[in-house]
């Protein structure tokens, strides 16, 4: 995990370069125009205030989503966010404007207001529907893609006249703005091909020159094509420069990628509350058909496992995340985590591997290294203190569960001087003991002239990787629904935001454990079995005479019953009936896949059962009824003694005081001492669209 | 698993881009005014669009305006967002039109404003040189020791590839002897200056966490070499700006010593006439540096020097001496 993230630079860059790519594919194939592509210059401000706010949506400060589990497979989610729409800047408001909405007696203007983003891939109509269940009206995608590539071609403008070769003739800019207009016309006409059409992820754009062997390399529009690809090369050079290239080829591909959700609302009533159902999630299954075969087969006390991942805009306040399930589905954890401070330990990581890498040149300004030492300590002090305001809400949520985790499986607290926490921090320990020590002593002015100490130099480098190993960017927010079939949890926008700068939206996953807790079915199964063993038990001694035929080898005359039917009919009659009363959900559902072990168990029993009654009506020999009556109570035995270790495995599931989930932060894995490997979860829905 | 690229560059873009092209904005206008400062006409005024400022208009009052004065002189600069794109090239500028005081002068054109000039996901880095212990008198030798220390650190901030986001100098000048009280109606007395400082911020992307370590170990030995005191700002976790921690103090003998082997010839007379030169332009990195070594070569020093960005739009105006000869 830690390795991805350090190796995500050089991926970033790949894959937005791909979206400039794209573009110049398209510039090699769309026609050269002869005319500049128009658009009208409001459509283009328009496009650009809704490509700003819909990456910002500092005007959404709560959002929640509301999910619901259909079947195995498919996850529906109300999205339901509130708006303020006097967050929008004065300027800002007059660009989203309706046009032509000539207000009404009385009546107020009305905005185009973005409120989310979401993939192409998802071609559900999307109905949004305020507080009084009146449905909002919508802009196409057909009218946001124009707008969108207007607002392109509007930026490609303003990029080409700031640049710095606009005015040195020769240049390729200049060319491009003032002599040879077809080639800019050109690259406008690919950028707005590109929007309209769009670019799916991972997918090579076709273009006809795909089918196609151009013989003659120098004829007629060529001279235009190149400099159009000239021209881009000099505007966003690929390397150095003034990096402008991944921001302008990130923003392009999100714009192919994706479609922005604008509804029109009234100013009239600036804060509203909206509603829509976003499209029907389907489950991406991961492959582990040795593990799900183990999970079915063995009576392990199978849970379900769900994981869901999302993203939520930077700017919102509040989030709220509700799940509702089937009320014969118990939710036995319920667990948030987002990386919203991910991007600041990051920084605080590379902060720790540039001074470990300049110690020898920083130690010559003795003063900049304590600067940087004390900057690194603060940080690492509010790091410390955050995570365990997230841990102290994890233990009270262990302790409150119904049937508690009380404190019995977290070990011990060691209290640390300030040499311990900088030998432990120093040998890589960023555990949250460690940390949570630090801040104290850090707070009580314990870790002053920290230049001077042992932690200036390689010990850094063993920070660095501790915190990237330990995930202490990611924080915790746990269920607090009372009841059994739903959970919530309500994540908060720290107080004091660790990255203030950030736009990027913050991703979030929630950990759900569905469960077949009491009364459980097979707590019905187990009595049944029970039943059927003390029936087969009773007609035995009945037909013997007695209980020896339990434990002794001798074999009593008369087993056989003279008159069988009415011993076969009761062994066939009782499990009948008490299987039919037992209520065996479909093997789509959820509850199918929890119960999946657990009907065979009862399916077992009665099998046992009547094979017994079968052999009744057939074997006339008293030894080999007893040793088949023998035969089937053992089985039945056994089966329950499956049915047992079911209730043993229930019980450690239950006390299981971390989910085994390789999406819970690190740190909280170790601070309960939680060894056991992670396991893939049984389904796994992601909500991000195609980022 | 992999992280999806950074978006909070490209949310910046399309921000600026959005700023910049509104219904009615293709550029930007500003009005820039050089005058005397302190003059018997009162500070200089906001430029203002229409003659009526009375009328409700809010589109005829400038998004940004600075003004900046020392050494007798001052300037002030407003900017608007323009529908205006009917001119060619980055600048338009007109002729000087009085505004109806004396000395004083009023430019206004149009600049096109740069939306790649990216810097609010930046890491600001604040830097506090002090350039002497005493009042501010400069000499024309000091001038040209300013020039060149800005003319360091703006190259050293080109270099990296991080934009300056504003220089200023003198800052914290030594206070008027009749201001002693203070415009909030307290009756604590004002501070006196530590002496004439540069204050100036550049931006550094906080991934590049090198070039920072780089840039101030560039500035340590600088300051070292020079002999002039250097703070950066407090970057532990709960401080706020304007919080400094001293690298290094103002060495008074060695900044001297420096002055001295660097201009012998320079004169050390404080200048009686200055002047003002303004250079206007879309917002990039590396501008600053190149007008004051233009000015260097032509062994002209600076007395002061405010730079700033408004509407991505970079008014460079320094306060430059007048040669004796000249005069």
């Amino acid at each position: 995990m830690t390795v991805h993230i350090r190796g995500n630079a050089a991926v970033a860059v790949r894959s937005t370069a791909d979206a400039l790519d794209h573009l110049r594919t398209l510039i090699q194939a769309v026609p050269v125009p002869t005319a500049p592509v128009t658009f009208p210059s409001r459509e283009a401000a328009l496009g650009l205030a809704l490509m700003d706010l819909s990456f910002r949506l500092d005007h959404l400060p709560r959002l929640s989503e509301h999910l619901t589990l259909m079947d195995r497979g498919h996850m529906s989610r109300a999205i339901s966010v509130d708006v303020d729409l006097e967050v929008i800047s004065g300027r800002l408001r007059n660009t989203l404007l309706v046009p032509g909405d000539a207000a009404p007696a009385g009546g107020s203007p009305s905005l185009w207001v973005p409120l989310s983003r979401y993939s192409r891939r998802d071609l559900t109509p999307v109905v949004i529907t305020d507080s009084n269940g009146d449905v909002v009206p919508r802009l196409s995608d057909r009218d946001a893609n124009r707008v969108t590539a207007a607002a392109f071609v509007k930026l490609l403008f303003m990029l080409i006249n700031a640049h710095e070769d606009v005015a040195a003739p020769a240049s390729p800019i200049h060319q491009l703005r003032h002599t040879h207009q077809r080639s800019r016309w050109l690259i406008e006409a690919a950028i707005t091909e590109l929007i309209t059409v769009g670019s799916p992820v991972g997918q090579q754009l076709h273009s006809p020159l795909d089918h196609a062997v151009l013989a003659a390399p120098r004829s007629g529009s060529r001279s235009v094509r190149d400099l159009a690809l000239t021209g881009l090369d000099a505007l966003f050079p690929p390397a150095g420069g003034d990096h402008l290239v991944v921001p302008f080829a990130r923003l392009l591909q999100l714009a192919t990628r994706q479609y922005i959700l604008v509804a029109q609302l009234g100013l009239d009533r600036p804060r509203r509350f909206l509603t829509w159902d976003a499209p029907l999630l389907p489950a991406q299954h991961r492959p582990a058909p040795l593990q799900s075969l183990a999970k079915n087969v063995l009576p392990v006390n199978r849970e379900f496992v769900v994981e869901y991942e999302t993203e939520i805009p930077r700017s919102v306040k509040a989030y709220h995340l509700t799940l509702e399930v089937r009320q014969e589905i118990s939710v036995r954890r319920f667990l948030m985590s987002s990386d919203v401070d991910d991007e600041f330990v990051e920084v605080l990581a590379q902060d720790l591997e540039s001074v470990a890498r300049r110690a020898d040149r920083l130690g010559g300004h003795h003063k900049l290294l304590e600067l940087e030492m004390q900057s690194i300590a603060s940080r690492l002090a509010e790091l410390g203190r955050r995570r365990l305001i997230d841990l102290a809400g994890y233990e009270a949520y262990l302790a409150r569960l119904p049937i508690p985790v009380g404190p019995g499986s977290a070990p011990p607290r060691r209290k640390l001087t300030a040499d311990e926490v900088i030998a432990a921090l120093s040998a890589g320990d960023c555990s949250l003991e460690v940390l949570a020590a630090f801040c104290a002593h850090y707070a009580a002015d314990g870790m002053q002239h920290l230049a001077k100490s042992g932690l200036a130099g390689q010990a850094l480098l063993n920070i660095a990787n501790g915190l990237r190993a330990a995930q202490v960017g990611r924080d915790v927010t746990t269920d607090n629904d009372p009841r059994e079939h739903g959970a919530h949890a309500h994540w908060r926008r720290p107080s004091v935001e660790l990255s203030p700068q950030s736009t990027e939206p913050v991703r979030a996953f929630a950990y759900m454990a569905l469960a077949d807790e009491a009364p459980a079915l097979i707590e019905d199964i187990a009595r049944m079995v029970a039943g059927l063993a003390l029936m087969v038990l009773a007609i035995g001694t009945l037909l013997s005479g007695g209980t020896a035929w339990l434990y002794s080898s001798q074999v009593s005359e008369g087993f056989v019953p003279e008159q069988p039917d009415a011993v076969v009919a009761v062994l066939l009659l009782v499990p009948g009936l008490l299987l039919a009363r037992l209520a065996l959900p479909s093997t789509r559902s959820v509850l199918g896949q929890l119960h999946k072990f657990q009907r065979s168990l009862a399916a077992a029993s009665v099998l046992v059962t009547t094979a017994l009654a079968i052999a009744l009506g057939t074997v006339r020999s008293d030894r080999e009824m007893t040793r088949l009556f023998q035969l089937a109570l053992a089985v039945l035995i056994v089966i329950l003694f499956c049915c047992l270790s079911e209730f043993y495995a229930r019980r450690a599931h239950r006390s299981s005081s971390v989910p085994r989930s390789m999406r819970v932060p690190r740190w909280l894995r170790d601070a309960r001492r939680a060894t056991r490997r992670t396991v893939e979860p049984d389904d796994f829905f992601d909500a991000r669209g195609e980022v | 698993m992999t992280l999806p690229p950074s978006s909070t560059k490209s949310s910046e873009l399309a921000r600026i881009a959005a700023e910049a092209a509104g219904t009615s904005a293709a550029s930007v206008q500003f009005t820039l005014i050089h005058g005397p400062a302190n003059g018997n006409d009162g500070p200089l005024p906001m430029a203002i669009d229409t003659s009526d400022p009375e009328k409700e208009d809010p589109d005829a009052w400038p998004t940004d305006f600075c003004h900046f004065s020392a050494a007798g002189l001052s300037v002030s600069t407003s900017t608007w967002p323009s529908a205006s794109s009917a001119f060619s090239g980055r600048v338009q500028i007109g002729l000087p039109d009085s505004i109806g005081r004396r000395d004083s002068h009023s430019y206004s054109g149009h600049a096109v404003p740069n939306p790649g000039f990216i810097h609010q996901s930046t890491r600001k880095v604040e830097v506090l040189i002090t350039l002497g212990n005493t009042h501010w008198s400069p000499t024309y030798r000091e001038a040209l020791m300013q020039a060149l220390v800005i003319e360091k650190l703006t190259g050293l901030a080109g270099e990296l590839g991080a934009p300056v986001l504003h220089l200023h100098t003198p800052v914290a000048p030594v206070p008027q002897p009749h201001g002693s009280e203070r415009g909030d109606g307290s009756n604590e007395r004002l501070r006196d200056a530590i002496g004439p400082c540069l204050r100036f911020a550049i931006g550094i992307d906080p991934k590049m966490s090198e070039a920072r370590l780089d840039f101030e170990t560039e500035l340590a030995a600088l300051a070292e070499e020079y002999g002039f005191g250097l703070k950066l700002d407090d970057q532990r976790f709960n401080r706020v700006r304007g919080e400094w921690f001293t690298i290094r103090g103002f060495d008074r003998e060695r900044y001297r010593q420096a002055r001295g082997k660097l201009f012998p010839e320079a004169s050390v007379l404080t200048p009686r006439r200055a002047m003002i030169a303004s250079v206007i332009g879309p917002s990039r990195t590396g501008t600053t540096a190149a007008a004051v070594a233009a000015l260097r070569a032509r062994g002209i020093g600076v007395l002061a020097a405010s730079i700033s960005s408004m509407r991505k739009t970079t008014f460079i105006n320094l306060v430059l001496p007048v040669a004796v000869a000249a005069s």
